[in-house]
């Protein structure tokens, strides 16, 4: 076990001195510096009871749809090619380059596999958290966290507000913490990030891609075609309203825990598939 | 062979897949009737009878609206990097003539992104006639034709884009730095939400970006045949001005790949294969 640890950890340090993921983290910082230097210009001086809670104002805010939301929009619409790069291609690579051959003669098919898919999620998780974690640190230290405003034009004491609170993912966390509840929508963000950079990993682990701009298909596929859907009572499917904090619309947690389970079995039994043989080629 | 003419069955069962799910989420014309105009222009953007609003969750919409034309950029995109790949070894060893090999090649692609964008249309339309009552005037006709022509220039633009970077930067990074540009393209419209009321200024701006172009909603016209049947509320945006500007997008992009087929040596630099991203 402390051998597949190791590996483990190995192989995440690995994917994380990748210039992908060090690109992808820069991309993602600039989107949270620009945010935030812009945030702080508009409410520079603000009184505290017209301030915005600190939280509403971070890039994975649905709020921000109601004021300037071009840094929103941007990072809605890239997304799902985003979220691939820093280590979903990894495996695909090692596959085209050879090391794969190194490794599996070391440690077997099966466990190079797991070590690749789990270092890839992980990695992940890691690279779309941090950023958006400095930024929840650094709207901490800027405005005041007694504000408690929002974006949209409603009054806190509005029911049509009180109703939209309801519908956030983790409403009741809401209410009690609004900050706890911040914290873990990014760790959510970022598992959600992880569990599709996994998810394309283990397709490569499946196929043999030799073009790697085929593996950013099947996320940008699913995300893209979750918004082409709604449920009754009009519920919405588009994914960006499960990912994000704050988001007020109608959801169904049923679709998000079957589409998490289906996509978690996919990508283990594909890995398992993948890894039964130990043939090197 | 990987190149698209053997991939056409594809490029078809994607059009018209695609182009029934657009028309089944986004045509929804008000009391169930509508002219073939107004469907097409609620396949770009509009909701009933409204042009595209530049607020965020609409032109996020927008984007939606445009998956089928990022899938089959992608698509197309790859068949001619794949091909290109292959002829550098296998074809440019042997002919000479780079150039008359690339015309023949880009004849090729502007082909498919018609045949796709064609399929699309048929697809969607054929969809929203038997949901909802279509009626077909000469107006609908001209507005079809111009989505078609300034959609096909488009998705052929994008594709030789996609060929030209991932010579360098490798397919995937080729892919990302596209889409992003036109991600881009339409994160800028939104700040314009805050000047819409100056239309003049709001218009003005907006003829630069390459992606309101696509929008038909925005067009306006002095053609006859369209008997005063766009109502764009941005006056610099007229369908002619949009056929020439994304044409010559179109252009550029050829060039620019008709270059790196021209004086690129892809057997000595394979992205792809040497840990390009």
């Amino acid at each position: 076990m402390k051998r597949f640890t190791d590996l483990l950890a190995g192989q995440v340090k690995f994917l994380l001195s990748q210039k992908e993921a060090v690109i992808t983290f820069y991309i993602l910082l600039a989107f949270v510096l620009s945010n935030f230097c812009r945030n702080v210009v508009d409410f520079q001086g603000s009184d505290v009871h017209a301030m915005v809670y600190p939280m509403r104002l971070l890039v994975l805010s649905m709020d921000c749809l109601n004021y300037k939301a071009s840094t929103l929009l941007m990072f809605i619409q890239i997304y799902p090619l985003l979220v691939v790069l820093p280590a979903g291609l990894s495996l695909a690579r090692d596959r085209n380059l050879g090391p794969d051959l190194l490794l599996t003669s070391r440690i077997g098919s099966m466990d190079y596999r797991i070590i690749k898919v789990l270092g890839t999620g992980i990695a992940t998780f890691i690279v779309f958290s941090i950023p958006f974690l400095l930024e929840m640190l650094m709207n901490m230290a800027a405005f005041p966290m007694k504000a408690f405003g929002n974006l949209s034009s409603l009054s806190v004491y509005d029911p049509a507000y009180a109703a939209g609170v309801r519908n956030y993912l983790f409403s009741g966390l809401y209410l009690r913490s609004p900050l706890l509840y911040s914290l873990l929508g990014i760790l959510f963000f970022a598992f959600l990030s992880g569990v599709l950079a996994a998810f394309t990993a283990s397709i490569s682990s499946l196929i043999r891609i030799r073009l790697l701009l085929i593996l950013f298909l099947p996320v940008y596929a699913l995300l893209t075609i979750s918004s082409y859907f709604g449920g009754r009572g009009g519920q919405a499917f588009a994914w960006y309203h499960y990912f994000f904090l704050f988001d007020d619309v109608h959801k169904s947690t049923f679709f998000l825990s079957a589409c998490l389970v289906l996509i978690l079995v996919f990508t283990v039994a594909a890995t398992l598939a993948g890894g039964r043989k130990d043939c090197i080629r | 062979m990987y190149t698209v003419r053997n991939r056409l069955l594809v490029i078809v069962l994607l059009a018209a897949t695609t182009g029934c799910l657009v028309s089944l989420k986004f045509i929804n014309p008000y009391g169930g009737a509508a002219g073939l105009s107004e469907v097409l222009m609620q396949l770009s953007g509009s909701r009933g009878s409204f042009e595209l609003g530049l607020n965020p969750m609409e032109l996020l919409e927008f984007c939606m609206r445009l998956f089928p034309v990022f899938l089959c950029c992608a698509y197309t995109g790859i068949q001619m990097y794949r091909y290109y790949c292959r002829a550098s070894i296998y074809i440019f060893s042997r002919i000479s003539r780079r150039t008359g090999w690339f015309l023949k090649e880009f004849l090729i692609l502007l082909g498919s992104a018609a045949l796709f964008e064609a399929v699309f249309l048929a697809s969607a339309l054929l969809t929203a006639a038997i949901r909802f009552q279509v009626s077909v005037r000469t107006e609908g006709l001209v507005l079809c034709l111009w989505h078609l022509v300034i959609y096909t220039l488009w998705i052929t633009a994008m594709s030789c884009l996609v060929t030209v970077l991932a010579v360098r930067l490798g397919s995937a990074a080729a892919y990302t730095v596209t889409a992003g540009l036109q991600f881009l393209f339409i994160a800028a419209m939104s700040p314009l939400n805050r000047i819409s009321d100056d239309t003049v200024r709001t218009g003005r701006i907006l003829a630069w970006n390459p992606m309101a172009r696509l929008v038909a909603g925005w067009q306006s016209s002095r053609l006859p045949a369209l008997n005063g049947e766009l109502h764009s509320p941005y006056p610099g945006i007229t369908l002619s001005g949009s056929l020439l500007y994304v044409g010559i997008i179109c252009l550029a992009c050829a060039a620019a790949a008709g270059f790196v087929v021209r004086f690129h040596d892809l057997i000595m630099t394979n992205s792809e294969e040497s840990g390009g991203m």
